[in-house]
């Protein structure tokens, strides 16, 4: 599934990201979003937001729509907007 | 004595991701204040700071354009590279967000691979220690093998610690140990293969050369160009997929991940605040976000920039000032020295230098300058600016546009010679197009405004005729441009920082950076316009002019004299409005809706069009120019007749 199908609250892997697009595979690349990262959508509207490690992102559908995602199964009912340490900093 | 020996001047280059705190840290080292890089475009121009460690030291620090990958994709990142490339530099400082060091670490390793000096600096660690995190130093920079630092800049905390590391490997006191990173066996293959093939030298190592060829960089390529071998480096690259760059990128991770998992220390709960996390999903959220939003645009940037900074201001200092106090004397001084002589209307007199050009800069721009950049840097420090892009983007992209193009288009209510400016913040050049454009037909400003709503007093109708028009206008010309215009298209990706109280210090300081930056940049333009309008008075250039302008006038069903008004309006502003007053009791309803229509779309003033040919070049600035002025007038000839089929007067 892709980034712009995503849910609210749950958590996915970063499996692939499509490079039929160079420029937007560049732009996805260049903040760092990359396969075997674990990402948590925190919400869809007005714009997807999504965390990874300790940042949050905010990405438009064209760009999400390139990301390519599994989903984890791990659903946080409570999920809030700020979602820090799921990087599982020991 | 004793420190002949060493080289007395070094250059150290600040290097890192947009949004780390470069800027402040680069300000704590030198005491000077540089633009802050959250946008493109705010620091296109390279930031250098001189200062002097004891007697026999002096290191000029240089703050780079935001840079996040070897692999460039933006101009700044470029520009970046380039400066890397020159090795004009003693040292790199690497300065991250400690709490997102593990998404920073790859540049850290691109920099080791590239055999580049770098310190790695840890900023806002605040932050990290508000989440409840450490980072054990120590341990992290023996596993790097390079300098590691922590540093809190926003509060001015480790600058002395990192000052006296800078020194030390400075005068090679410091024992570089870095890291190998070590890829698939198919990618070491490859970098032994390709780094084979390379005799010339390059700036950066061999090592690092060859995984930027095998990831098909096109500057990279172009480089090695003239290596006998390219032809066959050419042949292994036909031979290797697109996406090896996240098989390397993925591998960088992996190891900042290990290390982080290794030096990461989970103290105590997190310290963050109820408040702030509740303000921040507010500012995100679909419904209050787009009021909070609204009420910023309106307080912030109508109200504060709009009408303070441009109204108030302005009036003070333009008639307060110029007009009662300093025009009179600067006319009777030149007129002492040149009397009537055709120079003193080059300095002085309707159009002159310091009576129009000097009086322009000060009076009319630099009090919508500055109250803008004051705005400006509060969201830009607060991290709202980010917010504001993100509830807006879906409706502006509907005219080709990103969300932070509100930007512009609302200071352009205020001075379009300013918002043209902001169109620097832009990303892509068609947005910047676009936005420019929009802004010189549309978008009146509050010169513009002011005399509208004046004429207007008392005709509702009126009011309403000319705003729908200029409504359609505002709609039908984005999407044809949208449709047509060739370019890259916006698209909306960027980290979302968390809301900060921004520090009023910071704020000012920033403020008067871009003040200073203005100063060197604009005033020049104004002084031009003033020579301009003197050579174009002289050889009686206006005369033709006007004359020219009163045909389409008159074929819109207005007085010849409009061709007049509109030229002048256009030179000096104060002149075509009380050019149109004086006229007002001549013109029917229709005429003022019409002239008011016209008057809008035409390009608002030469400082305008001055601004435009600096930042979209002179090719480009023509021809909007070229293209508006019969637009605005055709515009108006069909209002003008659908008026007077509708039976007005």
């Amino acid at each position: 599934m892709r980034l712009s199908e995503a849910v609210v609250g749950q958590k996915y892997t970063i499996v692939k990201i499509d490079y039929s697009d160079k420029n937007a595979l560049k732009k996805i690349c260049s903040l760092g979003i990359l396969p075997g990262l674990e990402v948590e959508i925190t919400q869809v509207s007005p714009m997807i937001i999504f965390s990874i490690f300790n940042s949050r992102f905010a990405i438009d559908d064209y760009l999400a729509s390139k990301i390519i995602l599994k989903n984890n199964g791990k659903i946080n009912k409570n999920a809030v907007i700020i979602k820090r340490n799921q990087g599982r900093v020991q | 004595m004793g420190n002949f020996m060493h080289k007395e001047k070094y250059r150290v280059l600040l290097l890192g991701n947009p949004n780390v705190g470069k800027s402040a840290l680069f300000y704590n080292l030198t005491k000077k204040y540089a633009s802050v890089s959250n946008y493109p475009g705010t620091t296109v121009s390279i930031f250098k700071g001189k200062v002097s460690v004891g007697e026999h030291h002096e290191i000029e620090f240089i703050d780079t354009p935001g840079f996040y990958n070897f692999i460039t994709i933006t101009e700044e990142e470029k520009v970046t590279r380039d400066i890397i490339f020159s090795k004009d530099f003693d040292l790199i400082l690497h300065v991250v967000d400690a709490k997102n060091i593990i998404r920073m670490l790859p540049l850290t390793f691109q920099l080791i691979e590239a055999d580049e000096p770098t310190i790695l600096v840890l900023n806002m660690y605040d932050e990290l220690e508000y989440l409840g995190s450490q980072i054990n130093v120590t341990h992290l920079e023996h596993d790097l093998g390079i300098p590691v630092v922590k540093t809190t800049a926003i509060k001015n905390q480790g600058t002395e610690n990192l000052l006296s590391r800078i020194l030390a490997v400075l005068e090679g006191r410091y024992n570089f140990n870095p890291i190998k990173i070590t890829y698939t066996e198919k990618i070491e293959d490859l970098i032994q293969k390709i780094s084979s093939m390379l005799e010339y030298d390059y700036p950066i190592s061999k090592r690092a050369m060859s995984l930027l060829i095998m990831q098909k960089d096109k500057d990279i390529l172009n480089l090695i160009k003239k290596e006998k071998n390219y032809e066959n480096i050419q042949k292994i690259l036909d031979g290797i997929s697109d996406d090896l760059n996240i098989e390397i990128a993925h591998k960088r991770l992996e190891l900042a991940k290990k290390l982080c998992e290794e030096h990461f220390i989970k103290k105590n709960k997190k310290l963050e605040s109820k408040i702030r996390t509740y303000l921040d999903r507010l500012s995100l959220h679909p419904v209050s976000g787009f009021i909070a939003v609204a009420i910023i645009l309106y307080f912030g940037f109508y109200k504060f920039v709009g009408q303070f900074g441009a109204g108030t201001l302005v009036d003070f200092i333009e008639t307060q000032i110029f007009e009662q106090k300093i025009n009179p004397y600067v006319d009777s001084f030149f007129h002492n020295l040149l009397d009537n002589s055709i120079f003193f209307n080059l300095f002085a007199g309707d159009y002159g230098i310091i009576t129009l050009g000097i009086r322009y800069a000060i009076a009319i721009v630099l009090p919508v300058v500055s109250t803008f950049f004051f705005m400006f840097a509060l969201l830009e420090d607060s991290g709202y600016l980010v917010r504001l892009s993100i509830i807006l983007d879906r409706f502006m992209k509907k005219i080709g546009l990103s969300g932070r193009a509100i930007i512009p288009l609302i200071l352009g209510l205020g001075c379009g010679t300013m918002a043209t400016l902001v169109t620097r913040t832009l990303e892509t050049k068609r947005e910047r197009y676009l936005v420019t454009f929009l802004l010189a037909l549309t978008i009146p400003c509050s010169a513009q405004l002011g005399v509208i709503l004046g004429l207007f007093h008392e005709n509702f109708t009126g009011l309403i005729i000319w705003f729908l028009t200029i409504v359609i206008v505002f709609t039908f010309s984005s999407f044809i441009l949208n449709r047509y215009l060739i370019g890259e298209e916006v698209s909306f990706f960027m980290e979302v920082p968390p809301l900060r109280l921004p520090s009023l210090q910071n704020v000012f300081l920033k403020t008067f950076s871009r003040l200073k930056w203005y100063a060197a940049e604009v005033i020049p333009l104004f002084i031009y316009a003033s020579i301009l309008i003197w050579i174009a008075k002289l050889i009686r250039l206006f005369d033709v002019l006007t004359y020219i302008l009163s045909f389409p006038a008159k074929w819109a069903g207005l007085p010849d004299k409009m061709g007049d008004i509109i030229l002048y309006g256009f030179f000096r502003r104060d002149f075509g409005a009380a050019g149109l007053y004086d006229i007002h009791d001549i013109l029917t309803q229709k005429n003022i809706i019409v002239a008011c229509v016209i008057l809008t779309l035409f390009v608002p003033c030469i400082a305008q069009l001055f601004v435009m040919i600096k930042e979209r070049g002179l090719k480009t600035a023509s021809l909007i120019f070229l293209s508006i002025v019969p637009f605005a007038f055709l515009t108006g000839i069909i209002l003008n007749f659908i008026l007077t089929l509708g039976g007005m007067k």
